[in-house]
């Protein structure tokens, strides 16, 4: 009995609803990686659909995709498919449904991506403006001089 | 730009992860904006600062350090101390649990009292090689309540006093190194041993301790590791008092003391079948019959180093059939090496990552190839001076031995180009040397250059069939490299020191004696190698001024500088030593276009920031005493050629 109990449990389907309308149906056992699901699931026991309001239809995809293949070998490869905007938000995706693994290999793929570049390379990938002002950052480069040493060409 | 990016949905917390896993320094990153700037300040946890003149304003900014090393921030002193915590908030101070005051000689005990007593929640520091410290600095110490780790090494004023003031002061010190403390005797280490319980790690290498110091050791419970170089007034009595003592010793270092014989060691080992280290390095002669016997119930044993001891292939053969946890082996200098012997030992000990056989000269390719294919985990092998080995030998090894990190095949006569080829499927070789190598050329270093792509540290010294077009390939294959040894290869032109002039990460450079190097090649260096802390250009006579004043200009990290021998005018000179700020060691014998007004005006220069002077001896009274005297006073070493 138990058996067909737990049989039961791990083909249950759960379907997460994207901020765009977008629906997937996943296995309960996948959907349990993301623990704001988990923790949804607890709540309440007999839901269907959960709503993922905070996440696009495409990025979830994705992280559903990396949920279950995730491996060494996957993990490697997984992070060079994405461009900055994606990884950050595939990573603020990552935090919302709070999957540890997801978050860590993100972290390090942008951290890896930014490590030893210049100031300008990252405002670039990161697409943001410097805002301090011309005083600010005469002063900051003159401290730190020796800041600019070891930094990749771009 | 955008207006809005996706980098302002990121959270602080989210930004502080990215930025903790950024494996660089992260200095430059907080020129990215404002957002980067504050995360980037309130998580570094640890600064090393460079300058003096940037130390209040880092540490203003910098409030939730934990670690502070000032040790090379020249002429630290109890004056900047006193700015740095009287200055409106000392924020900084809160968090720190580690300073590392190393070569500070600046500071005093006022300073160094001040510093301390603000940083609560002190726990390790490390005023090592503050040659003038004594008891009133041993004091200042002793107020750091929290005290886990302590490191005084060659602090040479402190006396048993000092050491009482500690021991009283830092009762829970777990780790503490007193290396050539001279002045400390049985007295001391006795109220040390009863008063700090807790210690772990006990250094007290150098000491003129008596074994009556090792009564006292014995009873500190804890002790884990003791290490007790050169302690020439200790003997087997000592030892003896070891064996029913300090139960959960793990590792004994009795390298260098004359007076400890086989049988002292034996008490040791008999007492703490769990050892895992056992350093006796230049101290017994023989190992007797009851040690060996003793060495079979030494199963944890993971580092045994015996150099300069007369072994057999027996005794090999008991270390090979017992300790089979063996990773490290020192047989350094020891009489008595043979292949069958190693073939022994390596064929119990499989797990060996480190091998050291220098000057085991009797060893042949039949050995090396025993160990490659019986040791797969290698990653240091010695062979210097094993001048039978040939590229047979090394055939094997870089066929087996892929994990290979460090190779050292310096005066190794045979070894040439087709051996660099088969090393160099080694391809995590990390530190390498070939030096007295006289048989590589070019073609062999191509081979290195091509797949060793992870070097850091090459040793060429005296390859004197190394020509430019080696260095070419090195230049473009090697871009890790930090420590390159050139001197006396006199094939190498500028057009070689060029190419050389492009490894970015060039910290240590040595180019003794070649004779076709000009200002042109130091110029591309001096520009380009913008890491360059230690360069040795001793009897370079055809570099002029030219090249001296880029030096100047240019290469504001130099640390050290040899200078001996070279063509550089007095005005150059006394440019190079003001500007560079950094400069701590300079050797200027025999400056042959140098008058000794313009070495006086140098050495005047740099007075405050330079800690050692190499001059030639001829000098030392035509130098005006009024400049030694201060040099005296202001903790600089003058050494006379």
């Amino acid at each position: 009995m138990a058996e067909e109990k737990s049989q039961a449990s791990s083909s249950k389907m759960l379907t997460l609803k994207a901020s765009d309308g977008v629906l997937f149906e996943v296995e309960l056992n996948i959907a349990k990686e993301m623990k704001t699901v988990q923790a949804y699931i607890d709540d309440c026991e007999d839901i269907e659909t959960i709503p993922i309001p905070n996440v696009l239809g495409k990025h979830l995809a994705i992280v559903i995709e990396y949920i279950k293949k995730t491996n060494e070998e996957y993990d490697a490869e997984f992070e060079k498919q994405w461009n900055m905007d994606d990884l950050q938000l595939l990573l603020l995706a990552a935090n919302y449904l709070n999957i540890s693994g997801l978050q860590e290999c993100l972290c390090k793929a942008i951290a890896k991506r930014i490590e030893n570049k210049s100031p300008e390379y990252v405002r670039k990938v990161f697409n943001i403006e410097n805002d301090h002002s011309p005083e600010e950052e005469a002063k900051l480069r003159k401290e730190y001089k020796w800041a600019f040493e070891g930094v990749d060409k771009d | 730009m955008l207006s809005e990016s996706v980098f302002c949905l990121l959270t602080e917390d989210l930004l502080i992860r990215i930025l903790d896993r950024v494996n660089s320094d992260r200095k430059s990153l907080r020129l990215v904006c404002k957002e980067f700037h504050r995360v980037e300040s309130t998580t570094r946890k640890t600064i090393r600062i460079l300058r003096i003149e940037f130390l209040l304003g880092l540490l203003q900014k910098y409030c939730n350090i934990e670690s502070l090393d000032l040790s090379v921030c020249p002429r630290i002193d109890d004056g900047a101390v006193s700015v740095l915590l009287s200055h409106g908030s000392v924020n900084w101070t809160r968090r720190i649990k580690r300073l590392v005051l190393s070569r500070a000689t600046g500071l005093g005990y006022v300073g160094l009292e001040m510093l301390i007593r603000a940083c609560p929640l002190l726990e390790a520091v490390d005023v090592s090689h503050c040659c003038g410290y004594g008891d009133r600095e041993a004091s200042a110490l002793s107020c750091a309540v929290r005290l886990k780790e302590l490191n005084m090494d060659k602090c040479l004023g402190v006396t048993d006093i000092g050491l009482a003031k500690i021991a009283v002061g830092c009762s829970k010190l777990e780790s503490l190194s007193l290396k050539w403390c001279l002045e400390i005797s049985d007295l001391g280490i006795d109220l040390l041993s009863k008063k700090c319980l807790e210690l772990k790690f006990l250094d007290v290498s150098y000491l003129k301790v008596t074994s009556e110091s090792l009564r006292s050791i014995a009873s500190l419970l804890k002790l884990e590791v003791f290490i007790m170089v050169g302690c020439y007034l200790v003997d087997d009595v000592g030892l003896r008092f070891l064996e029913k003592g300090c139960p959960l010793l793990k590792a004994i270092d009795v390298s260098r003391c004359n007076c400890v014989s086989p049988s002292g060691l034996l008490s040791v080992i008999s007492g703490h079948e769990g050892l895992e280290q056992m350093d006796a390095r230049y101290c017994l002669s023989e190992l007797s019959a009851p040690l060996i016997n003793g060495l079979k119930n030494l199963n944890h044993l993971n580092i045994i180093r015996i150099n300069g001891v007369r072994v057999s292939d027996f005794i090999l053969q008991i270390i090979g059939t017992n300790c089979k946890s063996l990773v490290e082996l020192g047989l350094s200098k020891c009489i008595g090496v043979t292949n069958m012997g190693i073939m022994q030992v390596v064929s119990g000990c499989g797990n060996l990552k480190t091998l050291d056989l220098t000057c085991c000269r009797s060893i042949t390719d039949v050995a090396i190839s025993t160990i490659a294919n019986s040791c797969p985990n290698l990653a240091c092998l010695k062979l210097e001076s094993c001048d039978m080995v040939t590229e047979v030998g090394l055939y094997q090894l870089g066929l087996s031995c892929l994990m290979l990190e460090e190779l050292d095949l310096t005066d190794c006569s045979g070894v040439n180009d087709i051996a660099l080829k088969y090393i160099s499927r080694c391809s995590e070789l990390v530190r390498l040397k070939l030096g007295l190598c006289t048989n590589i050329s070019d073609i062999g270093l191509a081979h290195i250059a091509c797949n060793c792509t992870k070097l850091t540290e090459l040793d060429l010294y005296r390859c004197v069939r190394i020509g430019d077009d080696g260095l070419a390939a090195l230049a473009t294959g090697c871009n890790k490299l930090t420590m390159l040894n050139l001197s006396y290869c006199n094939r190498m032109t500028d057009t070689g020191l060029k190419c050389i002039s492009n490894l970015g990460e060039l910290s240590d450079l040595e180019l003794r004696a070649i004779p076709n190097i000009t200002s042109i090649g130091i110029k591309a260096v001096a520009i380009n190698c913008k890491r360059l802390a230690n360069l040795d250009l001793k009897h370079c006579e055809k570099i002029n001024d030219s090249g001296f004043w880029a030096l100047a200009f240019y290469a504001q990290n130099l640390l050290q500088i040899n200078m001996s021998y070279c063509n550089v005018s007095d005005h150059v000179l006394c440019l190079l030593m003001s500007n560079l700020k950094r400069l701590q060691d300079a050797k200027l014998v025999h400056l042959t276009n140098v008058t000794v007004q313009g070495l006086e005006l140098a050495l005047r220069s740099c007075c405050g920031r330079i800690k050692k002077v190499k001059l030639q001896s001829s000098l030392r009274f035509s130098i005006s005493s009024e400049i030694l005297e201060t040099f005296n006073a202001r903790g600089c070493k003058i050494r006379w050629d």
